[in-house]
């Protein structure tokens, strides 16, 4: 597992990054032991096997800090890409927290981490989610299933990584289905988030006329995931 | 040329288009592309309006229908741009931390241990069930047999699908069984 800060952080800075909860709530000792091991995969481990631990007895504050830490991984790696807007991967990750408070007590550690575990859980959550709501998204509930799959020995980075290649291959996967004109716009205005003008430019084009092609572009995406073309 | 000739031609023309068709000319090819881009140019008044409120509501001043679409692109593509704020996460973490935590039950050592160290294997026993008590045994699916799921016979060329099968069947049970041991059913 990487370090959760920058690497160029010097070891004050990022004592400093941490809330005034987890210096002041966390066991001095163990926050000392966790800050200083940031960049030490198996130390990290350590801090955080140690962490898990405390949380199984019952310590609030050690719960509290492993899911800060690795909430907003779940967040932008799994809920969000999966869930496709902001409330509905906030609304699962709630429900991922108390899950984890719930049955933290089944958790048994392994050498790769808590993240995992977590991950594992995420997922079923937003399986559920989608198999819930039936409305617009990119990913099928069986692609969930599939990825659930994937081996729980693997490293949290390694799954990270896995899960925003996968979740970046189904919009390369959903763009390509389209009129390359239209994927060229939605690229450089919704993706890159380029100024109209300057995308309208390149296209030789009006900046009115700009915005009709985009409408129309996400028009014609939004039916072709509609209509199930994109699927892995 | 009289008319009969040009009617002789016509057909003739019809069936080499028919039978040889020719390329279409690459340079014409364009020409019909951008001549359907050139639409373009000639919205209708109501396609003009929708471009605009598309346009308000990618700068965030309007709701529309399809910003729902581009919200699910750059979710996937650009999650970063999204990123949970600091607040957000506590807020949310000290909501699911509310309440009591189920804690894992300590066991009994200490005096209990050395009033009976001659009894080892009983206390050994004691952890076992210390522990089996502590967390509900979970309802796990049992292993089954494959002949329900292979009644149709499978021609040999298909074994590859049987196996595929059974696999995907098993795995499916033990994902659940693993979620059962969670407690996440």
């Amino acid at each position: 597992m990487g370090p959760l800060l920058p690497r160029n952080s010097s070891p004050m800075s990022r004592l400093g990054r941490f809330s005034w909860y987890e210096r002041n709530l966390w066991p001095a000792a163990a926050f000392h032991g966790y800050a200083k091991s940031l960049d030490q995969d198996q130390t990290h481990l350590d801090a955080e096997q140690k962490l898990c631990a405390e949380a199984a007895r019952g310590d609030r504050a050690a719960l509290g800090t492993l899911l800060r830490t690795h909430g907003p991984r779940l967040y932008r790696s799994v809920l969000l890409p999966r869930l496709g807007n902001s409330a509905n991967a906030e609304e699962a990750l709630s429900q991922v927290y108390v899950k984890v408070v719930q049955n933290f007590a089944q958790f048994q550690w392994q050498n790769v981490g808590l993240y995992p575990w977590l991950r594992t859980i995420a997922l079923h959550v937003a399986l559920d989610q989608l198999r819930r709501d039936k409305r617009l998204r990119l990913f099928a509930p069986e692609e969930l299933e599939r990825e659930l799959d994937r081996d729980a020995g693997t490293p949290g980075d390694e799954l990270e990584r896995l899960d925003l290649l996968a979740a970046r291959s189904k919009v390369d996967q959903a763009l390509e289905g389209l009129n390359p004109r239209y994927a060229r716009v939605i690229r450089g205005r919704v993706l890159e988030e380029r100024s109209r003008e300057e995308l309208a430019a390149e296209l030789e084009v009006s900046v009115a006329t700009f915005d009709v092609l985009l409408h129309r572009a996400l028009v014609a995406l939004k039916k072709a995931i509609q209509v199930g073309q994109v699927v892995i | 040329m009289n008319p009969t000739d040009d009617k002789d031609e016509a057909v003739a023309q019809l069936l080499r288009n028919a039978s040889a068709p020719t390329e279409l000319d690459p340079a014409r090819n364009l020409q019909l592309i951008e001549e359907a881009f050139d639409s373009l140019e000639r919205p209708t008044a109501a396609e003009l309006k929708d471009a605009d409120e598309l346009r308000l509501a990618l700068e965030k001043t309007k709701p529309h229908p399809l910003l729902e679409v581009a919200e699910l692109l750059r979710a996937a593509a650009r999650p970063e741009t999204f990123e949970l704020n600091a607040f957000r996460t506590r807020s949310l973490v000290a909501e699911a931390l509310t309440g009591d935590l189920p804690r894992r039950p300590k066991l009994r050592t200490g005096g209990f241990v050395l009033v009976l160290s001659g009894l080892a294997a009983a206390a050994g026993l004691a952890l076992v069930l210390g522990r089996q008590g502590s967390i509900p045994a979970a309802r796990l699916l049992a292993a089954r047999s494959t002949v329900p799921l292979l009644r149709a016979p499978l021609a040999v060329e298909d074994t590859t699908l049987r196996i595929d099968r059974i696999a995907e069947l098993r795995t499916s049970d033990l994902r659940s069984n693993r979620y059962s041991q969670w407690g996440l059913e």
